[in-house]
């Protein structure tokens, strides 16, 4: 691997990610997406290995870094396995790689199924078109899964959503324009952003009421759906979702309202819970949105948490909607194995 | 478009209903003066009623200034005239209320001649502004009248006055205070359908039945303090109520039955009247008032429940001072049997559930929970606590600040981060406003939600709840019967650096904060019921109300 | 890309200037050889805090003025540089060595000597740390200075509580403000002895409306407006900037200058670590998180972030060796490539990388720097152990206690509220001598005032952990008294009327007295004077000392508890005390004093009977004349039930030391 390869790209995005400066996952997909693409367009590698182990690096320092950021580190998995298959591509005779069983059972260990080492002369025009068309394909998802609104909510429903994503508000809106119908916007404590996603639906002239985090059971039952965003879905087909979420979900459950979550593509990653603790799955902001600074000796003695994620297990969610369409939980680990080459899970 | 609806509203009021409504509103003004010092002497009366002419003057006109020494003699001589009038009351009443409708004609001929002496009439009466706006619109009178007018307009106020003077008789009052009653309502109502004009497109359509409270409670605010007929302690709580600085149902329950002694102490019989029967009436009075400021506690209509069927049941042939003495000391039992010992017998027994190294989740406020918990501390037991709370009135924090300073471990965390901790959790105690018959639990909004959350994780819930707060009601959902707080507490949030960007709702017809104030958790998500009687299943309420037949 | 989302408010650089010097040493002798910019911070050093905190609040280029150990922040800096910490990718920072340089105000001379400044920038002086947005506040400044050409500077605040440890005690700030928060009168009250403010009378003529505050702690960062270095220049006499702001209000018109101030809200916080104590109180809140995103499992400057976020905010390193059976209690984090071994228990303590700790060790609200080993046994309470220490088993670390770098303790000693260095000071007599390598610093055991020299700052540390056992004993009615006597504590102001004239008069006098140390006599004297200026019985007399005697603690509010301010006030007014207190009438208003200001504030009912027991020992008061008193005491008041066992002592006359007392 060449010395000169400083992270300074993959670095900066790092820092801006952590600084706020990319907040929604979609700015922070398009930058991982750039940034990968500079690399194959200047990046020094020879052979389709170099480029994968440059990459895998920029993935593992991420990782370390923000062990939370899923979607870019999803974006780079993703664009190994079209490196993988533009290679095996350009050598005929290779199959799917592991697709196929029949080709698992017979490939013996000599194999040079995961060899990338070969030097392929047009490699680097052909990755560049895939990943302009790759672009093209994210840059639509969302529009791609807010089309499909009108398949999902027909008219004079009450959807209950928390908080504030993107997706989910362009879902709503895409469906406003063809449906009447109510939305509930849980205003998601401590940070609200459920208030700015009901001034926002409001304006496009959907009937919002806006109620508190505590009031979700008591409205539950009168609600048709629940949809909401995510931040991340995971391989057993769990949620990373904003804090909340599952306490809506549960709600959902309880009163057995499907509950439909609106997930990009790169939103899937191939990690598993681990635990319910902190560790690379949680983490805390400052509780100074939950308790004000100003509470006075209190402060001295309690512990306050502002948890910023919540996970919910798959049995939870009804249905995922992605830009390809609608897919049950159990599906995910499918999805998963079109989106990823199995080596580059971890 | 409010102006529109307005117009509208008092349209259907018509003209003969406005001089109904002003013969109420009015009378109530008149008779207000004699019920709050009822005792008092013709003279003061008469020097009263002047003052009460005065500002109907005023009302009337401000730039009446010429006449104003003229009406002043009239005092006097009224004053002087005062303890020698006697003619029977419907005559006065019937008097004093054409009195009254003229003398509001001629404000309106004024009204129309300077519409600004309008905006400076006492806000007692927005009806009659309501009118005067009305009338403003509709007649036109040459402006030469004006004079004429105000000289009938005073001499209207000086016969008023000496109707008035006449309205001493006892033996009216407990029929007048009747019907203060009625009025007080018919205003109410009448208010609400104001106030509920402008609120109509802010309102959440599953909750049109509740608004009503909402607007009521809204209309209070505007309201002018002095309620007729209502004991002062009343009025303190009633806007204490209101204003949401007494919390929870034991409190306010508590703030009630004080209250209630306070106003059974000062309470005189009026002559030829029967102690319990009078007490009673005015009672309503209050009651009516309270509910007027927020709809009752379940837990105060049982106390009242039990109180009117001691203040039936009393032996007649009593003095007074005996009745007002057993009524008092029976409102004393009620308070240390019901809620005193209950709560007691309570914690004695949610201690015998509280083990070293326990980490127990609360949601909210509940006073129940918070001795119990101090109690468990004094004892030594080395715990923790988790208090969850929730919007918008985040009880939680006094609470906080309560177990903090005695010294126990806390940790605070907002409901929606309840998953979060609950798996750390051995117990969830909550608090209940009150136990329905089909098992229900009605309390705090969220409570429901943190007991599923416990449910998910397999945690026991025990709901602590004095028997007295069962109630015969049975709800399924917090739909039917609710409490709509005020939506605009949704909107103030102190963590945040900027302001939330729903602080101007009013102005979009598609938004509507809603603040529910209940909400009922399904029996099968509370482990058991902690009363004074024992652990119970949630559903035995219905046997307690049975074998417990004063609640 | 960087630069994108974020809105630069001018053309040029945004900059921000750090002193890093606090030119006291606060922090002897842990500072000796490493400068406070390095001084580890939750195993951080402080200026990473600083310096990320500056990138993330979109600072551009940063002046760092250095004074002493230069090559070593240098070195640190480059370092960090070179692994590309988070903010070397967004901001420059140019060193400035000024070897000269005796004060904050020295080095903001030199720096206008330098002009290197071009517009408006943010001050911070040492050890701050935050996560505030600076450019808002940038902007904001920039819209003053538009409408008030003499705008200089704004002052950027904080709201917190009184009683907050957060909130440093010399620091209790006392601001005044018009309503488009301009600042008129500014005092830090901690800093100066007189416990009375004078509002100087124009700041009310002048003024419709103004607003007093006193919620506020500094965080010790301003936004300063090009035209400040040159005020500096002019005026020799600014050392700090407390003596700029003050310089410019008193002559507002002269220097024709005025200053603002910032209350920042939200999640937003800043702190100065300028002592110990806000040393501890800022730890405590980076476990808390209050800095977030500054926080350990964020990694600080690093990229790599090797700690992870357990409950009760205790933080792991991942190489990190924990026996099956040791205890972390709450708010813990530790350092990577240390081990703890079994049945030892760690709450509240920071233990830095590469320590290892022996078996059935306590440590509790201490701060352990890297590469020290502990020993079995050891017990180690609201200390200090700098780096590269060695503590032999079964040593005894307690009560403010600060071992400085290398220090090696031998086997079995006990130090308590001591420094502790390696190599040995000047004049230093055997007793200091503890082992080879560790030698008590000198130590004055007496004036409670001493806000900067360090072992007032030391007692502080230790005094923290008293005020939170007093929380844990109050009990739940104490919550509305507490408060009350919290406010009580921070203004003392009673009805006008004769007596409490004379009361006033009197705890006037014996605060002035216990100050600067009056001889008792002279105060009787004084008493005695005013007592006929307002012509008072004796037995009122007799009363009110001794309530104004129990009452002084309130009035000097140094943070500490009651009983502990009380006792030196007892101790030394004790001839007073002889001189009224005489015969059995005066026993008795002695006794009726205790019992009303006990009733009246929670703080001495908890130690009422320690007092009692003083007064008894020291034959103010005869046994019989309490008992007498203590018979016509209500029986059930909480004062009651306090007093109870000291009664049942006397009663059965055991040994003095009871375990009642404490």
């Amino acid at each position: 691997m060449p010395e000169s390869d400083d992270f300074s790209d993959i670095i900066r995005l790092i820092s801006d990610i952590r600084h706020g400066k990319l907040y929604n996952s979609y700015d922070v997909a398009i930058q991982t997406e750039e940034l990968i693409e500079k690399l194959i367009s200047h990046g020094q590698w020879k052979t389709a290995q170099e480029l994968m182990d440059l990459i895998k690096l920029r993935i593992e320092k991420l990782m370390t870094a923000l062990p939370q950021e899923a979607t870019s580190v999803n974006i780079m998995r993703h664009i190994l396995k079209i490196i993988r298959e533009e290679y095996d591509a350009g050598f005929k005779g290779r199959g799917e790689g592991q697709q196929s069983l029949h080709h698992l059972v017979t490939a013996d260990p000599e194999n040079d199924a995961d060899d990338y080492s070969k030097p392929l002369s047009n490699l680097r025009s052909s990755l560049l078109d895939n990943l302009a068309e790759y672009k093209v394909e994210l840059e639509s998802s969302a529009d791609n899964i807010a089309a499909q609104a009108s398949e999902h909510i027909h008219s004079k429903e009450i959807i209950l959503t928390i908080g504030k994503s993107n997706t989910v508000e362009n879902f709503l809106k895409s469906a406003a324009k063809s449906r009447q119908f109510e939305v509930i916007v849980v205003e998601a404590a401590p940070l609200y952003h459920g208030h700015s996603m009901a001034v926002s639906l409001a304006k496009s002239n959907i009937q919002t009421t806006v109620i508190s985090d505590s009031a979700v059971f008591a409205m539950m039952s009168r609600v048709n759906k629940v949809i909401v965003g995510t931040h991340t879905v995971m391989a057993n087909g769990g949620l990373r979702a904003a804090c909340g979420v599952h306490m809506v979900a549960l709600a959902a459950k309880h009163y057995s309202v499907p509950m439909m979550v609106l997930a990009h593509m790169y939103k899937l990653s191939p990690v598993h819970l681990c635990s319910y603790e902190q560790d690379a799955f949680n983490v805390c902001a400052s509780p100074a949105n939950v308790l004000p600074y100003s509470s006075g000796p209190l402060l001295n003695k309690v512990h306050v948490y502002n948890p910023v994620f919540d996970y919910v297990p798959p049995e939870l969610v009804t249905l995922f909607i992605s830009h390809q369409g609608g897919n049950a939980s159990s599906y995910v680990y499918q999805l998963l194995s079109e989106l990823y080459h199995p080596d580059d899970y971890e | 478009m409010d102006q529109s609806k307005d117009s509208k509203g008092n349209k259907k009021v018509g003209a003969d209903g406005l001089t109904k409504k002003e013969r109420r509103a009015l009378k109530v003004n008149a008779v207000s003066k004699n019920v709050i010092e009822n005792k008092d002497q013709a003279k003061t009366e008469a020097q009263k009623n002047p003052a009460a002419i005065k500002d109907k003057a005023t009302s009337v006109s401000n730039e009446v200034k010429s006449q104003t020494t003229i009406k002043k003699s009239n005092d006097s001589q009224v004053s002087v005239k005062s303890p020698d009038v006697s003619t029977t009351v419907n005559q006065t009443n019937n008097k004093e209320l054409k009195a009254q409708r003229r003398a509001i004609q001629e404000a309106q001929r004024l009204a129309k001649a300077n519409a600004k002496n309008i905006e400076q009439a006492p806000g007692g009466k927005e009806k009659q502004n309501d009118v005067k706006e009305k009338k403003v619109e509709e007649s036109n009178e040459p402006s030469k009248a004006e004079l004429r007018a105000q000289r009938r307009a005073i001499q209207e106020a000086q016969r008023l006055a000496k109707a008035n003077l006449k309205v001493e008789q006892p033996v009216k009052q407990q029929k007048e205070k009747n019907d203060q009653g009625k009025s007080t309502n018919k205003t109410i109502t009448s208010k609400k359908d104001v106030s509920k004009s402008d609120k109509a497109k802010h309102k959440v359509q599953l909750f049109n039945h509740l608004y009503f409270e909402n607007a009521k409670v809204a209309s209070l605010k505007s309201k002018n303090i002095n309620v007729d007929g209502v004991h002062a302690a009343f009025i303190k709580i009633g806007a204490q109520y209101s204003s949401k600085t007494i919390l929870g149902s034991n409190a306010r329950c508590l703030a009630m039955l004080s209250a209630l002694k306070s106003l059974i102490s000062d309470f005189v019989t009026p002559s030829k009247q029967e102690f319990c029967r009078s007490l009673e009436s005015t009672l309503n009075v209050c009651i009516t008032h309270l509910s007027s400021c927020r709809p009752l506690a379940v837990s105060m209509t049982n106390a009242l429940k039990h109180f009117k069927i001691h203040l039936t049941q009393m032996d007649t042939n009593l003095s007074d001072d005996a009745k007002r003495a057993l009524l008092l000391e029976n409102v004393e039992t009620y308070i240390t049997d019901q809620i005193d010992k209950a709560g007691e017998a309570i914690s004695i027994q949610v201690l015998g559930k509280i083990f070293d190294n326990d980490v127990i989740l609360t949601y909210g406020c509940s006073s129940l929970i918070t001795k119990i918990l101090l109690d468990a501390h004094k004892q030594g037991k080395k715990f923790k606590v988790i208090i969850v709370d929730g919007r918008p009135l985040l009880e939680g924090r006094e609470m906080l600040r309560k177990l903090v300073c005695a010294g126990i471990q806390c940790s605070y965390i907002l409901i929606n981060a309840a998953s979060f901790v609950m798996s750390k959790v051995t117990k969830v105690l909550l608090g209940a406003h009150a136990l329905l018959a089909n098992g229900y639990v009605m309390s705090r909004t969220g409570t429901a939600q943190v007991s599923l959350i416990a449910n998910a994780y397999k945690k026991p819930v025990l709901v602590c709840c004095e028997t007295y707060k069962f109630c015969e009601r049975v709800q399924m959902d917090s739909f039917v019967y609710n409490e709509i707080g005020d939506p605009n507490k949704l909107i103030t949030i102190d963590t945040l650096e900027e302001n939330s960007p729903l602080t101007n709702w009013e102005n979009s017809n598609y938004l509507a904060p809603l603040n529910l104030m209940y909400d009922v958790t399904p029996p099968d998500l509370v482990t058991a019921v902690v009363t004074e009687l024992a652990f119970l299943p949630c559903t035995s309420v219905p046997v307690v109300l049975r074998i417990k037949p004063t609640v | 890309m960087s630069h994108k989302s974020k809105e630069v408010i001018k053309k040029d650089v945004v900059q921000a200037v750090v002193v890093a010097e606090n030119f006291r040493n606060d922090f002897a002798p842990i500072t000796n050889d490493t400068p406070l910019a390095l001084l580890p911070l939750l195993n951080v050093a402080l200026i990473d805090y600083t310096l990320e905190f500056l990138s993330l609040g979109g600072i551009e280029e940063t002046f760092l003025f250095c004074c002493s150990n230069v090559d070593l922040i240098k070195e640190h800096l480059e370092k960090s540089i070179k692994n590309s910490a988070g903010w070397s990718l967004t901001m420059k920072v140019n060193i400035i060595i000024s070897e000269s340089c005796r004060s904050f105000g020295d080095c903001l001379r030199d720096l206008d000597a330098k002009g290197l400044i071009r517009s408006d920038f943010v001050l911070l002086e040492s050890g701050t740390i935050g996560n505030i947005k600076l450019l808002p506040i940038l902007k904001k400044h920039n819209e003053i200075c538009k409408v008030d050409k003499g705008a200089a500077m704004t002052i950027i605040l904080q709201e917190a509580g009184v009683g907050q440890a957060g909130r440093c005690l010399h620091e209790e700030l006392l601001l005044v403000s018009t309503l488009n928060n301009r600042v008129l009168f500014h005092q830090k009250l901690g800093r100066s002895n007189t416990r009375k403010i004078e509002l100087p009378l124009e700041i009310l003529v002048d003024n419709s409306a103004v607003n007093i505050l006193h919620n506020l702690k500094d965080t010790h960062i301003a936004i300063c407006s090009a035209s400040v270095l040159p005020l500096f220049s002019d005026n020799f006499d600014f050392q700090t900037r407390d003596d700029f702001v003050r310089g410019l209000l008193i002559n507002e018109e002269i220097l024709g200058s005025t200053i603002y101030w910032h209350l920042i809200k939200g999640s937003q916080y800043g702190a100065s670590i300028t002592n110990w104590r806000m040393y501890q109180a800022v730890s405590r809140e980076i476990l808390h998180r209050w800095t977030y995103p500054l926080v350990p499992d964020m990694g600080i400057s690093t990229r790599e972030n090797n700690y992870t976020h357990l409950k009760n905010n205790i933080y792991r390193n991942k190489n990190v060796h924990l026996a099956k059976n040791s205890n972390l209690v709450e708010d813990v984090i530790i350092g990577s490539g240390s081990s703890i071994s079994d049945g030892s228990q760690i709450s509240k303590s920071i233990i830095g990388e590469n320590i290892k700790i022996g078996k059935n060790v306590i440590i509790e609200d201490s701060f352990i720097f890297s590469n020290t080993s502990i020993g079995d046994n050891c017990t180690i309470k609201h200390s200090v152990i700098g780096s590269d220490c060695i503590l032999k088993p079964g040593n005894k670390v307690t009560c403010g206690s600060i071992l400085g770098k290398g220090v090696q303790l031998p086997k079995d000693k006990f130090v308590e509220d001591s420094l502790v260095q390696s190599k040995k000071p000047e004049g230093a007599c055997a007793a200091d001598k503890l082992g080879e390598k560790a030698y008590k610093l000198k130590h004055t055991d007496d004036d409670e005032e001493s806000d900067s020299e360090e072992e007032g700052l030391v007692k502080q540390l230790s005094r923290l952990h008293i005020a939170d056992q007093e929380i844990e004993e109050s009990d739940d009615e104490s919550v509305a008294s507490s408060k009350s006597d919290e406010e009580l504590s921070y203004t003392t102001s009673p009805v006008p009327d004769d007596t409490n004239l004379f009361l006033t008069e009197v705890i006037d006098s014996l605060a002035r007295g216990f100050e600067d140390k009056l001889q008792c006599d002279n105060l009787i004297l004084e008493i005695n004077s005013s007592r006929y200026a307002y012509n008072v019985t004796v037995k009122e007399v007799n009363f009110n000392v001794v309530k104004a005697i129990l009452m002084l603690p309130f009035q000097l509010s140094t943070g500490q508890p009651y009983l502990h301010s009380l006792r030196p006030l007892l101790v030394y007014f004790s001839p007073i005390l002889k001189n009224y207190i005489r015969n059995t009438n005066a026993m008795t208003d002695c006794l009726q004093a205790v019992q009303e200001v006990a009733s009246t504030n929670n703080e001495l009912n908890e130690c009422v009977v320690t007092v009692l027991n003083w007064f008894y020992n020291k034959d103010h008061l005869s046994e019989e004349m309490i008992l007498s008193w203590f018979s016509g005491i209500d029986k059930n008041t909480r004062f009651y039930a306090r007093v109870q066992p000291f009664i049942n002592w006397l009663q059965e006359a055991e040994e003095a030391s009871s375990s009642e007392d404490e």
